[in-house]
C-alpha cells in the first residue's frame, strides 16, 4: 500500500518533465538536443554485424553519400565512423547512466538521513561527505582504474566514477531536506505519528525528486567527461567503443595532423552537445524549481 | 580555533580515505600485478633475466612497495608511509631514476602552469562577470552569456582538443612537437621556449574558465548583489561607478568564489592535468600519460599521491585564508 | 511664498511596469504635488503600499527600472538656480544633487550597509565623493563628527555585522547628514527599533534639524512620531495626496474620512477595549478603483465617488483635502 503511493508519487515525475517543457527554453533546447543525440545512439541496434571489424572498409575515407557506412567516412582502420560513433555514443550513456543510477541514489540516501536526522548524524555524514569532494576525483579514477585494469568493464568503470561523484548529490540532498523539514507538512505528519521512513517517502521524496533528478543529469554530464579524461589516458575500455575511446585512437593514429576532420569532428561535436544539452536541461530544472522554493510552496 | 581544528581534521580524512580505498583496491584485485609488473620490468630492462636471486628481490621490492607484505596492519601502515612520502621506489619507465627524482623534476613545470592559469581565470572570470551583471540585457552581455553557457559544461581537455586542431594545424601558430628547453635560464631563447610551451595549455585552461565556469557563477552571483539593500544604498549615496564594481561587488563575489574554488580545485587540476598532456607540456600530465601506457605502476601511484594530497592541502590552505578575508566568518 | 520653498514638486505620475506574465503598470505616484518648505520636517504618512518609499524615489532621482515617471517636475531651488531633477541625468544628479543638496536615509536602514566595509570607509568614502577632500582630513572629520553626535568612538572600525541594530541605523543617520544637505530624506527612520532606540534615533535627526535649519522628509506610517516631530503631514492613500495640513490641525481636525479613520484607529491612553482596526483593504494599485481611490472603504461614499477623482482643494487655510465632502459638486 505504502509502497503503490510512493510509487505513484514517484510517477510525478513525469508531471514535472511535462511543466519544465512548457517553463523553460533552455529545458527545450536541451531536451530536444539530446533527445537527437540519444536517437543517433539508438541507432546502434541497427549496425551490420561486421561494424567491430578492422580494416573491413578502405582506411582513411571521407565520408561517401553513397551508403550508410560511408557516410561518415571511414577511420584509419577502416570503420565506418558513422556506426563506430554510435556504438560510443550508446556506451558513453550507459556509462552516465550507470553512475548517475549509483552516486545519485547513494548521494539521496546518506542526503536524506544527514537532512533528516540531525545533530551527530548530520555532522559525521557532512564530514564524510566533505572529505570525499576535497579528494580530486581524476587521480583517484586513474589510480582505482589502473588497478582494476584487468577487469574493467562500462560498469566498473560506472562503479569507480560513482565514488567520486555522489558526494555533490548528498549535499544538494541534505541542503534540500533541511530546508523542506521545516515546512508545515512535515510537523503536522510527525505529530500524526506517521514513522520516519514513511514520512522520507510519502512526505520529503516527492519534493525532492526534481532536485533528484537534477542531480541525476549533473552526474551523468560529469560521468561522461570523466570516462573521457580516463580515455585520454588510454584508461578506458579500449576493446570497447565510447565517445572517450573514439578519441584516445584518433590522438593514437595521429587523425588529427593527417588533417582527417570526417574522423576528428563527430566524436568532438557529439561531445560538445552532448554537453550542452545536458546542461541546458539542469539549468532549467534548476531554473524551474528554484522560485518555486522561495516561495515557499 | 575550532573551524581550524575542524578543517584539519578533513584534510586528515581526505587523505586517508584517498588512501585506503587505493590500498583496498590493491589488496581486493583479483590478478596479481606484481607479477605483470616483474614480467615487464624484466622485459624493459632485460637485466634480471635469468638471475633468480635477482629476480626474487624484485618481487620482494615491489610486494613491498604495493604494501603485500607481513600482517594485514603492517602492509596498511608500511604502504602509508609510502603514499605520504611519494615514496614508490624506482621507475619502469625511467630505470635507474626514482619516482620522487622524476617527479620533482617535473613538478614545477605543472605548478606553475596551473597556479597561473588557475588564478588568472579566476581574476578574469569574476572581474568579467560582474561588469556583464551591470549591463544585464545589452547585446554584449547577451553573446558573453551565450558563450558561456557553451563553455561551462565543456571538460578543459574537450576545449583543448578543439584549441589544437584550431591552432596546430588549421593556423598553425605553435608547433605541437615538445619544446626543447635550452639549459641557459637566463637566455632569449628559454623564455621564448616557455612562452611557445606555455602558450596553448595555459589558453586552454583559462578561456573556458574565465568565460565558463567563474563568468558564469560571478554573474549569476553579482546580480543577486545588484538587489542587495547595500548595493542599492552605495547607489543612491551617489559613489563612484568604480568604487561601487570595487568594493561593493567584487570584495562581496569574492568570498563565496573562494571556496567555490576550495571546492571545485579537484576537478580543476585534474581537467588541466590532461590538458598538459595533449600539448605535450613537460608536466605530470605527459609524465602520467607516459606511466600508464608502460605500466609503470610505481610512477603512476607516485603522481597520483602527490595530486591527491597537494591538491587537498592546497584546498585547506584556502579554506583557511577564506576566514580572514571575510568580516563576517572570523575563527570561532 | 515660494521663497521659502526647498522643494517644489509638481503634478507627479510614476510607478512600476512589471513585465512578468505578461506586463501590468502599479499606480504606485499619482498626481502628487506638494510644496515642502525651508527648515520645517513634513511628514508623509500611509498604510504599507501606498507608494511613500516611490515618492522619494522619484523625488531625489533615483530611477530604476521597473520604475518610470510619466509626468511632472521636481524643482529645486537652489541659491542661484532652479534645478529640475528629474530633467538632470543621473550623472548631473550624482555630481550636484545627491548628498550635496538631498540626502536619504534609506528604509530598511538598519541593513543597508556594505557588510564587507569597515563604517569609516563608509564615511570617507562618502565624504570623498561629495565634499572633494583628501583621506585622511575626511577620516579626522568623520571622528570629529561621531564624537559630536554622541557616537561612541571606536565604532568606526567596525563591520556592520559587529553592531546592534539600532547603532547602525544611527549610523546610517549620521552618514545622511555628514554633508550638512539642504534637504533629508528619511523613510521610515526609527521603524524595527524598540522605544527606547526610537528615541534616540529620532532625536538624533530632530537635533540636527535644529541646528541645520535645514528640511527633513519625514516618511513613516507611525502617526505618532508625526504627531510628535512634523511641523505639517501629508496622508498619502493609494499613490495619492488626500490631505495635508500642519500636524496639530491634522490631529485635532481632521477631515478626509481616511484619516478619520487612521487616527481611530491609533491606541489612546486609558483605552478600555482595542481601537477600531480599518475596515477594507488598500486597493491593488496596478487596478486602482476608478473616481476617488478610497471610496470603497468609506463611509460618506456618493454616486459621484464611483467616477470623478475629487480635486485637492484648500478647505481651511492651510489645510487641504481631496474630498467631495469638502468640495462640494
Ligand atoms: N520594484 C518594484 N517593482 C514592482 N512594484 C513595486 C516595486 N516596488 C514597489 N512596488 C509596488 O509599488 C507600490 C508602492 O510601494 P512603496 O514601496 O512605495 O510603498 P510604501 O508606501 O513605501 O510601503 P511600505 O510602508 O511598505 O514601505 C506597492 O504596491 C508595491 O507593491
Ligand atoms: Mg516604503
Amino acid at each position: 500500500m505504502t509502497l503503490q503511493k510512493a510509487l505513484s508519487k514517484s510517477l510525478r515525475i513525469f508531471g514535472i518533465l511535462k511543466r519544465v517543457l512548457k517553463f523553460s527554453k533552455k529545458f527545450r533546447i536541451g531536451f530536444i538536443l539530446f533527445l537527437a543525440i540519444l536517437a543517433l545512439g539508438l541507432a546502434s541496434n541497427f549496425s551490420p554485424p561486421y561494424y567491430s571489424y578492422l580494416y573491413y572498409l578502405p582506411t582513411g575515407m571521407q565520408p561517401k553519400f553513397e551508403s550508410i557506412d560511408l557516410i561518415f567516412g571511414t577511420t584509419a582502420d577502416g570503420r565506418s565512423v558513422f556506426w563506430v560513433l554510435t556504438h560510443a555514443i550508446m556506451n558513453s550513456l550507459i556509462i552516465a547512466f550507470v553512475t548517475a543510477m549509483i552516486a545519485c541514489h547513494i548521494g539521496l540516501v546518506f542526503g536524506l538521513i544527514a537532512g533528516m536526522k540531525g545533530g551527530a548524524v548530520d555532522k559525521t555524514v557532512m564530514f564524510i561527505t566533505d572529505a570525499f569532494i576535497a579528494i580530486p576525483g581524476l587521480p583517484l579514477t586513474i589510480m582505482l582504474v589502473m588497478i582494476l585494469k584487468p577487469i574493467v568493464n562500462l560498469i566498473i568503470i560506472g562503479i569507480i566514477i560513482s565514488i567520486i561523484s555522489w558526494p555533490w548529490s548528498s549535499r544538494m540532498i541534505r541542503a534540500m531536506a533541511l530546508s523542506i523539514k521545516e515546512k508545515d507538512f512535515i510537523t503536522s505528519a510527525q505529530l500524526s505519528g506517521m514513522s520516519t521512513l514513511k514520512i522520507i517517502f510519502l512526505e520529503i521524496f516527492p519534493h525532492i525528486l526534481g532536485f533528484h533528478l537534477t542531480n541525476i543529469i549533473n552526474t551523468m554530464l560529469g560521468a561522461i567527461g570523466a570516462e573521457v579524461g580516463l580515455a585520454f589516458l588510454g584508461l578506458s575500455i579500449l576493446e570497447i567503443d565510447t565517445l572517450g575511446t573514439m578519441i584516445y585512437w584518433i590522438q593514437r593514429y595521429g587523425a588529427m595532423l593527417r588533417n582527417m576532420w570526417w574522423w576528428v569532428l563527430p566524436p568532438v561535436m557529439t561531445l560538445i552537445f552532448l554537453f550542452i544539452a545536458l546542461y541546458l536541461i539542469s539549468a532549467g530544472l534548476q531554473e524551474y524549481l528554484n522560485p518555486r522554493l522561495r516561495g515557499g510552496r | 580555533m575550532r573551524y581550524i581544528l575542524y578543517r584539519t581534521l578533513l584534510l586528515i580524512a581526505t587523505i586517508l580515505m584517498a588512501f585506503t580505498l587505493t590500498f583496498l583496491m590493491l589488496k581486493a584485485l583479483p590478478v596479481d600485478i606484481v607479477k605483470n609488473m616483474v614480467a615487464r620490468s624484466m622485459a624493459v630492462t632485460g637485466a634480471a633475466l635469468g638471475d633468480p636471486e635477482a629476480v626474487q628481490r624484485m618481487y620482494d621490492m615491489y610486494y613491498e612497495l604495493f604494501g603485500l607484505k607481513g600482517s594485514l596492519l603492517e602492509q596498511y601502515l608500511g604502504f602509508l608511509r609510502r603514499f605520504l612520502t611519494l615514496d614508490f621506489g624506482i621507475s619502469i619507465l625511467a630505470r635507474p631514476t626514482t619516482v620522487r627524482e622524476i617527479i620533482s623534476y617535473r613538478l614545477p613545470w605543472t605548478t606553475t602552469l596551473l597556479a597561473f592559469s588557475i588564478v588568472i581565470a579566476w581574476i578574469l572570470g569574476n572581474i568579467m562577470g560582474a561588469i556583464a551583471s551591470l549591463f544585464e540585457g545589452s547585446k554584449m552581455s547577451k553573446t558573453l552569456q551565450a558563450i558561456a553557457v557553451t563553455l561551462y559544461p565543456i571538460p578543459y581537455y574537450v576545449f583543448a582538443i578543439v584549441l589544437t586542431y584550431l591552432f596546430a594545424y588549421i593556423i598553425p601558430l605553435f608547433s605541437l612537437a615538445p619544446v626543447r628547453i635550452p639549459e641557459n635560464i637566463f637566455s632569449l631563447e628559454f623564455l621564448s621556449a616557455i612562452f611557445q610551451a606555455m602558450t596553448l595549455p595555459a589558453l586552454s585552461i583559462i578561456i573556458p574558465g574565465a568565460l565558463g565556469w567563474w563568468f558564469l557563477s560571478s554573474r549569476a552571483l553579482a546580480l543577486n548583489i545588484l538587489s542587495e539593500d547595500y548595493y542599492y544604498y552605495g547607489e543612491i549615496q551617489g559613489l563612484p561607478k568604480r568604487l561601487l564594481l570595487r568594493k561593493y561587488m567584487l570584495k562581496n563575489i569574492m568570498m563565496p568564489q573562494i571556496t567555490a574554488l576550495s571546492l571545485n580545485l579537484g576537478g580543476i587540476f585534474g581537467g588541466a592535468l590532461l590538458t598538459e598532456m595533449l600539448f605535450n607540456y613537460p608536466g605530470l600530465g605527459q609524465l602520467l600519460y607516459q606511466a600508464v601506457n608502460a605500466g609503470d605502476y610505481p610512477l603512476v601511484l607516485g603522481i597520483v599521491s602527490l595530486s591527491i594530497i597537494g591538491v587537498a592541502v592546497a584546498a585547506y590552505i584556502l579554506d583557511l585564508i577564506y576566514p580572514l578575508m571575510d568580516p563576517r566568518v572570523r575563527y570561532g | 511664498m515660494s521663497q521659502d520653498a526647498a522643494l517644489i514638486i509638481n503634478n507627479i505620475f510614476g510607478g512600476y511596469f512589471v513585465k512578468y506574465n505578461g506586463s501590468k503598470y502599479v499606480d504606485a505616484v499619482n498626481d502628487v504635488s506638494l510644496l515642502i518648505r525651508r527648515n520645517e520636517i513634513f511628514g508623509i504618512a500611509g498604510e504599507s503600499g501606498c507608494g511613500k518609499s516611490t515618492l522619494l524615489k522619484i523625488i531625489y532621482g533615483y530611477l530604476r527600472p521597473p520604475l518610470i515617471v510619466k509626468q511632472g517636475s521636481v524643482i529645486l531651488p537652489l541659491k542661484d538656480e532652479k534645478v529640475s531633477i528629474l530633467s538632470l541625468s543621473e550623472e548631473e544628479r550624482r555630481r550636484k544633487v545627491w548628498w550635496k543638496v538631498i540626502s536619504w536615509i534609506p528604509q530598511n536602514s538598519m541593513n543597508v550597509l556594505n557588510p564587507t566595509m569597515r563604517i569609516k570607509d563608509n564615511f570617507v568614502e562618502i565624504m570623498r565623493a561629495h565634499m572633494n577632500i583628501a583621506k585622511k582630513e575626511a577620516m579626522e572629520m568623520a571622528i570629529d563628527y561621531l564624537h559630536k553626535t554622541g557616537l561612541p568612538k571606536d565604532v568606526i572600525n567596525a563591520f556592520p555585522h559587529q553592531l546592534s541594530g539600532g547603532m547602525r541605523q544611527r549610523l546610517v543617520i549620521a552618514l545622511a547628514l555628514i554633508t550638512k544637505p539642504q534637504i533629508i530624506l528619511a523613510d521610515e527612520p526609527s521603524t524595527a527599533l524598540d522605544v527606547v532606540m526610537q528615541r534616540g534615533v529620532l532625536q538624533l535627526l530632530a537635533n540636527s534639524q535644529r541646528t541645520l535649519r535645514n528640511t527633513i522628509v519625514m516618511v513613516t506610517h507611525d502617526l505618532a512620531i508625526h504627531a510628535m516631530l512634523c511641523d505639517r503631514v501629508a496622508i498619502m492613500y493609494a499613490g495619492k495626496i488626500v490631505e495635508i495640513a500642519t500636524s496639530k490641525e491634522l490631529f485635532e481636525d481632521p477631515l478626509h474620512p481616511y484619516t478619520q479613520m487612521l487616527l481611530a484607529s491609533l491606541p489612546r491612553l486609558g483605552d478600555k477595549e482595542l481601537r477600531q482596526g480599518i475596515r477594507g483593504s488598500p486597493p491593488d494599485l496596478s487596478a486602482p478603483p476608478k473616481g476617488c481611490r478610497f471610496h470603497p472603504r468609506c463611509t460618506y461614499m456618493k454616486e459621484i465617488c464611483k467616477s470623478e477623482p475629487p480635486l485637492l482643494v484648500e478647505a481651511d487655510k492651510e489645510h487641504f483635502v481631496s474630498c467631495y465632502l469638502y468640495s462640494g459638486v
